[in-house]
């Protein structure tokens, strides 16, 4: 077991390199990660949760092209560290407009709503305030289209996979913490304690998933660390139940009898000695409990449970689009869905992929 | 066997209460006053009091707790003119000052649905959700197992492969995008050769004098979506199983007694592997008791999972206390008839 670890680590990228599938899902996680943790240094509308609210683009298709007059601009520079974070401060003024005459000294438009060509609306090139900036039409093109609040959905569909993988990482890190502690101590010390343990693993178990995760984050209310904490919550019961059958197994092996009779503290043992040898198991079924806690994320997100508007997340992206299916405008709807269904799909076989490496039964 | 059944029986009461405080706490600590909830908007001082009273919300956390308990047992004990009473179903036997009471459980009054208990409503569309889970349980079990036999038996070919990328499609689908996609593919999109509907229940009304009818034919796409995850796992365990079966002694003694292939993979070798497949299905369908949530919800399938949803959008608690206590005593219900198949056709179970 040791040799296969300095295997995988002397050899890292290389070794997920020899086979195609976990070469895939382990460059589908990279590149997500790398998506989520720069997202505001890529999207196009990098204002704070990219919510540029503005009716009259909504719903349209991918690749729709759109011309704005920007009115001022303030130059607000931001830390790199906060504009990571938080994204831009919204630095201009601008107005969608379907049709454009200039004068020397006037700028003659219609606005992007005015389909007839009605109102025609002017504005002095002298009050424009772009800092000794020429240009004042820009053109968008938004990728993806937009949302049904005429957002653009590229920029969305990227913030969202922070949402994500935040809650596949947290909520992992918080069920490793609660399931290690019950499966150790169940597992080592046996009789009552575990039989309590048990009994608490059956109880959670006998709560159907989606609906204890549902309970927890009604009683807890909105926000991300809710959100983490009550899908954490539900998942340490995988987490020590595997650590539980481990450790007993473990247990039994003349080492730790060996070690036992040295003398040393119960928790030295545990920690040492029975912890890193059951590091793969656990391993696996974290990576596991990563893709359940994707799914639940988004499930929360599409009954509206998840985070409250406007902070994007692919469930609730989905839930606002679904009815656009029914005419005929799917994208909305199809884009964060596959968006999920990859990450998932890449966290499974990449789990799947590591079971078999590390030989491990389920 | 009565006392393997007996022990199973006591511990899962033992779960069952342990369900029941889990609810009952969260659901107690719960940041906002029920009473106050339950008026809305018209809420006064003395109305909030006679409210409180009423559901004994003035009362400290323990003794409301053997309050609910008592509620929810089937023989439990009230005062004399306890006005609780004339709603349940009674078999009373009176005593000095209090009644023994035996009587269905009584899970509240919900908030929403005014005058309404909660068991009622809950019942009242338990079938469709059964009915929705079965269907589609049957569907996934006749669908996979021969899927699964064919994988194994040619282990590695196109067809092999082919159902294992479609498995771990299965397995990452959310359900709702599944949903979501069979929907606007069958019913909207093919659907002058479907001739589906987009949303349905299994009961439709007419107005033309029909009345109420059952569509059988609105069955078939909840169905589908809910069974596409366990096709994928039994597809897998079928195979899996099927493989080691194959590989043991007795297969090989089977085949050099000379009997055909089929014969062999068929009658010995699947047989024997069947019994996890049961167990796993079981599982499923305790599982889409509940998970048919999001199904429910798309599909407007007036089941428990969209009473669920609908109780979650007007904060009915006690609906939503019920019905995840309901769904929790079904898993538990079904897990021991699980336990009761598993230890019939693989009787080393018992011994352990």
């Amino acid at each position: 077991m040791r040799l296969k670890y300095k295997f995988l680590f002397k050899n890292f990228p290389g070794v997920f390199l020899i086979k195609l599938v976990p070469a895939i899902s382990f460059s589908i996680i990279f590149f997500y990660s790398f998506l989520a943790i720069f997202a505001y240094y890529i999207i196009p509308q990098n204002t704070s949760m990219s919510n540029e609210i503005e009716l009259s683009l909504a719903n349209k298709p991918p690749g729709f092209n759109i011309d704005y007059i920007y009115l001022y601009n303030q130059n607000i520079e931001k830390s790199f560290f906060d504009k990571l974070i938080n994204g831009e401060n919204p630095k201009y003024k601008k107005i969608p407009i379907s049709k454009i005459e200039e004068s020397y000294t006037r700028i003659y438009y219609y606005d992007y709503s005015d389909t007839n060509f009605l109102n025609k609306k002017k504005i002095e090139k002298k009050d424009l305030k772009l800092n000794n900036q020429k240009n004042y039409i820009h053109k968008q093109t938004f990728f993806l289209g937009t949302d049904k609040f005429g957002r653009d959905l590229l920029s969305r569909i990227i913030l969202g996979s922070r949402l994500s993988l935040s809650a596949g990482f947290f909520s992992v890190v918080i069920s490793l913490f609660i399931g290690l502690f019950f499966g150790l101590v169940a597992g080592y010390y046996g009789g009552k304690i575990d039989l309590l343990t048990q009994w608490l693993i059956n109880v959670v178990w006998s709560i159907p998933t989606l609906l204890l995760v549902i309970s927890i984050s009604l009683v807890l209310g909105k926000g991300y660390w809710q959100l983490f904490l009550s899908i954490g919550l539900t998942m340490w019961v995988e987490v020590a139940r595997v650590t539980r059958g481990e450790v007993l197994k473990i247990k039994e092996k003349t080492f730790i009898i060996a070690i036992q009779s040295l003398g040393f503290s119960d928790f030295r043992i545990i920690i040492k000695h029975i912890l890193p040898n059951i590091f793969n198991p656990i391993l696996i079924i974290s990576i596991a409990n990563f893709a359940t806690a994707i799914l639940l994320e988004s499930g929360l997100s599409f009954l509206g449970l998840g985070l409250p508007p406007p902070s994007p997340s692919w469930g609730t992206i989905i839930k606002n689009h679904y009815l656009y299916l029914l005419i005929d405008n799917p994208f909305s709807a199809i884009f964060p869905g596959l968006c999920i269904v990859l990450i998932v799909i890449s966290f499974m076989s990449l789990g799947n992929y590591l079971r078999d490496f590390f030989d491990v039964k389920k | 066997m009565i006392s393997f059944l007996l022990r199973k029986t006591i511990y899962s009461l033992f779960v069952i209460l342990g369900i029941i405080t889990i609810v009952f706490v969260l659901f107690n600590i719960i940041p906002a006053d029920p009473a106050k909830m339950m008026l809305g908007e018209r809420d006064d001082a003395r109305q909030l009091e006679k409210i409180r009273k009423k559901y004994n919300l003035d009362k400290p956390i323990l003794s409301r707790y053997f309050l609910y308990l008592n509620d929810l047992s089937v023989i439990s004990v009230y005062d004399k003119n306890d006005d609780k009473i004339n709603s349940i179903d009674i078999l009373s036997f009176p005593l000095k000052k209090k009644q023994i009471v035996i009587k269905k459980p009584f899970l509240g009054e919900s908030f929403f649905y005014k005058e309404k208990k909660v068991l009622d409503l809950i019942l009242s569309v338990f079938p469709n959700t059964f009915v929705l889970a079965f269907v589609s349980i049957v569907f996934a079990i006749f669908l996979a197992i021969p899927i699964g036999v064919i994988s194994a038996v040619k282990k590695d070919s196109f067809f092999d492969r082919f159902f294992w990328i479609f498995g771990s499609f299965g397995m990452s689908l959310p359900s709702f995008f599944s949903a979501i996609i069979i929907m606007w593919i069958f019913a909207y999109k093919l659907n002058w050769l479907t001739n589906l509907n987009v949303v349905g229940s299994l009961y439709e009304v007419d107005d033309l004098g029909r009345g109420e009818y059952l569509e059988f034919k609105n069955i078939i796409l909840p169905a589908i979506t809910l069974g596409i995850r366990p096709i994928a796992v039994i597809i897998n365990l079928t195979r899996n199983s099927l493989l080691e079966s194959l590989s043991s002694n007795y297969v090989r003694t089977a085949r050099s007694k000379g009997l055909s292939e089929s014969r062999v993979v068929l009658i010995h070798a699947l047989r024997n592997s069947l019994s996890s497949v049961l167990t796993a299905s079981s599982g499923w369908f305790a599982s889409m008791l509940s998970g048919a949530v999001f199904v429910e919800y798309i599909f407007g399938w007036n089941g428990i999972g969209k009473l669920l949803v609908d109780s979650i959008n007007n904060m009915d608690f006690p609906l939503v206390m019920g019905l995840i206590l309901f769904i929790g005593v079904c898993f538990v219900f079904i897990n021991i008839l699980v336990d009761i198949i598993y230890s019939w056709l693989d009787p080393r179970v018992k011994i352990q």
